[in-house]
């Protein structure tokens, strides 16, 4: 069974516990409106304004004119995070975390020592109350896909199990939208369809989802039916984090080979982000035609999990460090190892702006992501000249 | 060309020139020390097209002017193998034949005159400085320069005038290190602003060429070269192009700093202690001052925890500050253990100042904690 633990209202429910007299208002933590900054958290009051995170502080307001706006403090958020990561790690090895205030724990092997996955969760919700005074919402289900949507029903302070003989009863009622992989396009061709739930979704010919939509239709198909074979991919145990891709057929074009390093770099820059390291060297792995395979890597000189230096070293790997023939590749894939996790960094004299942007850039697509799924933002490949 | 030279002597003057040919050059004559050898003075020089170097030698015995071209590799071993005490060179129109007391080495002719000139433009203006001063500049700014930036030009150090004071930095963009000094101005010199980038390597160079700290040297800029002339040497560079960032700007504006005197000696021994217990990943050391004492606090998972305390006279609040002990340990590399100096500091996030009363200032980016 897999449990996935999401702190309520995580940033906001730290600055409430800690002043008191915020509590019941509207509170935002996030960026200043008149410095374009973002909401990274709302609370539960300022919600009820359509107050959301990710929107940006100057529309928030809009909503919302009283709301208190305070600064975050990620790095204390970290700490906390951790303490809470602790306790997850008390109940199993396999924690996945997903952001600083949600992760999934697969309790599958933990379940001879504790007793039920129900049991754990109760526990693991009751443990952090006690360490750090704050409210944890808990799903437990067969899966990842389960488990999400199980912690989310019925946020805040929410606890909610999904038995092995009962899923297809918990799917069924939900509405479409809340399966992986249907957004905004997908959701009108289901609603001319009048597709609205997912019983009627998983009643629909799996040949029809896939004819529509390829091979995400088949996917689609599959959640409907709560499958999701998905593993609990723990990353602080990581020595390297990568990924990579088996091309169909060859791949030559270099645009294309690019685009599909930068996808990778994001992917790895946001598991680095999430599993709180930094990494020192970034190696890209490319397999010829003729199964030839090759490494290259560099070492940056001062570790970092920012998508953009990591990119800038991968595409540089890639589009001058290669053998010299023709890239006919059957693979190309990328990661970074040498990881710290001091959870220090070394401060610059220089273009501090700049690296604060650039963080920031990162963790808002962070943010995005998580909410709107990892389709939902990629950065541009503009400088074409550098190719 | 014929001469007799003391082994010793001539390797050390040798090791310094050959310093500036390249290893690899597709002229290979670049890859050789040139020797001239006239009746009252013998140079040896040398050149990669963007740096060159003069030196004269003393102590050569001349029986017949003229020059040759000596490989690099090949005559500096037989420099540091042979065991004479005295060697002679005779070059001849076929080979160039070194003679010891119990060894002889034939080397094949490369025509002198092949090789590049290497000479500096004159100029009217100069600065004029004692040795010991630009020995001072160079060797308390250079190890702060970073050849791997791509972003500025850090791969030197910059040279720029402060009314009648000369002033070197160095940075990575971690740490930044100055020196500065009175020099005599002659004529006009414009170092220009933040343009005057003389690469690390020359530094270098220049560095193991001053000979007598008390003499005078000349520092002088023309079509984009420094010039730098001692009694003895003569060396030109190129300069690095590129911009430097505003260093001025890294210097922390402290309202209300509060600053500690301290000597080089126990400071830097109870670094030494506390960075035992660093890594590679994990470099911090966690500066804690309080009331009368300053302890340092080195940790890693994997290794363990050091601690150690000096007394210092600190009455401020209570402050910890995290700071790679490498870029401390610099610093203090760089004075004599007696030398006394101040650390200001304000807040754990800002920068932090060390500074001497003869003109030195270097400034440390402390680690943060991630946000």
């Amino acid at each position: 069974m897999i449990l996935h633990v999401d702190m309520d209202a995580f940033y906001a429910s730290i600055e409430e516990r800690d002043e008191p007299s915020l509590k019941g208002k509207p509170v935002i933590v996030g960026g200043s409106a008149d410095r374009r900054g973002v909401v990274a958290a709302a609370n539960y009051a300022v919600r009820e304004y359509g107050v959301h995170s990710a929107m940006p502080t100057k529309t928030a307001l809009k909503l919302c004119p009283h709301a208190i706006v305070l600064r975050p403090r990620i790095g204390y958020y970290r700490e906390i995070s951790k303490t809470i990561r602790e306790v997850f790690h008390n109940y199993s090895p396999l924690v996945e975390p997903l952001a600083l205030d949600e992760a999934f724990i697969d309790v599958s092997g933990s379940i001879r020592l504790f007793g039920s996955a129900s049991g754990i969760g109760k526990s693991i919700k009751q443990n952090i109350q006690e360490q750090v005074g704050l409210v944890a919402s808990v799903g437990i289900a067969p899966n990842k896909f389960l488990a999400k949507l199980a912690s989310d029903v019925d946020k805040p302070d929410g606890f909610c199990v999904v038995e092995e003989n009962a899923v297809q009863e918990f799917l069924d009622p939900l509405p479409i939208k809340r399966v992986w992989g249907i957004g905004k396009a997908t959701l009108a061709v289901f609603e001319k369809l009048r597709v609205r739930t997912i019983r009627q979704l998983r009643e629909l010919p799996e040949q029809l989802l896939i004819d529509r939509f390829g091979k995400s239709g088949a996917q689609i198909w599959r959640l409907a039916k709560g499958i999701d074979n998905r593993d609990v991919i723990p990353d602080r145990e990581a020595k390297s984090i990568s990924h990579e891709t088996t091309f169909a057929s060859d791949v030559t074009d270099l645009d294309v080979l690019t685009a599909k390093l930068l996808d990778q770099t994001e992917q790895v820059g946001r598991r680095l982000r999430r599993a709180g390291l930094k990494a020192r060297t970034i190696n890209i792995k490319a397999r010829y035609d003729d199964f030839q395979t090759v490494t290259r890597s560099a070492t940056a000189s001062e570790p970092t999990d920012q998508t953009d230096i990591i990119w800038e070293f991968a595409k540089e790997l890639l589009l001058s460090k290669l053998p010299d023939r023709p890239t006919c590749l059957r693979l190309l894939g990328m990661g970074v190892s040498n990881l710290d996790d001091t959870g220090q960094s070394q401060q610059l004299m220089f273009d501090r702006e700049e690296q604060k942007r650039n963080r920031s850039i990162d963790s808002v697509a962070d943010q995005i992501k998580n909410r709107f799924g990892d389709s939902a933002l990629h950065r541009g490949l503009s400088d074409k000249k550098n190719q | 060309m014929k001469l007799t030279f003391n082994r010793e002597t001539l390797l050390a003057a040798f090791q310094t020139v050959a310093t500036v040919a390249p290893s690899r050059s597709p002229k290979p004559i670049l890859q050789c020390v040139k020797i001239s050898a006239s009746a009252d003075q013998v140079v040896l020089m040398a050149t990669d097209t963007e740096i060159g170097i003069r030196l004269s030698v003393d102590d050569i015995d001349v029986e017949a002017p003229g020059s040759a071209v000596l490989p690099v590799s090949e005559f500096g071993n037989i420099l540091r193998e042979s065991t004479d005490e005295k060697l002679s060179v005779a070059v001849s129109e076929s080979s160039v034949d070194i003679t010891g007391e119990s060894s002889l080495f034939n080397m094949a002719f490369q025509n002198p005159d092949e090789y590049p000139d290497v000479n500096g433009s004159e100029s009217e203006s100069f600065l004029k400085l004692p040795a010991k001063l630009l020995k001072e500049l160079i060797r308390r700014t250079l190890y702060a320069t970073d050849n791997e930036s791509s972003r500025y030009a850090l791969g030197g150090v910059l040279l720029e005038m402060n009314s009648s004071n000369l002033v070197a930095v160095g940075t990575d963009g971690r740490r930044l290190a100055k020196m500065e000094g009175p020099v005599e101005v002659v004529g006009t010199v414009d170092l220009g602003a933040s343009n005057t980038i003389v690469p690390s390597k020359s530094m270098g160079l220049i560095d193991r060429a001053l000979g007598n700290p008390e003499e005078e040297v000349t520092v002088s800029l023309s079509d984009g070269h420094l010039l730098v002339r001692t009694s003895t040497a003569m060396i030109t560079t190129g300069l690095v192009e590129g911009r430097f960032p505003k260093w001025k700007e890294v210097f922390p504006n402290f309202a209300d700093p509060s600053e500690i005197n301290l000597t080089v000696g126990p400071v830097y021994s109870k670094l030494r202690q506390a960075s035992i217990m660093t890594s590679d990943e994990s470099r911090g050391i966690d500066f804690s001052f309080n009331s009368g004492t300053l302890k340092m606090h080195g940790l890693t998972a994997q290794k363990g925890e050091a601690k150690t305390e000096l007394p210092v006279a600190y009455d401020g609040d209570p402050l910890t500050i995290s700071m790679d002990h490498r870029y401390v340990a610099d610093f203090l590399k760089t004075l004599d253990n007696e030398s006394a100096f101040t650390i200001s500091v304000q807040g754990n996030e800002s920068a932090v100042l060390f500074t001497t009363e003869d003109g030195y200032n270097y400034i440390v980016m402390p680690l943060a904690r991630d946000r």
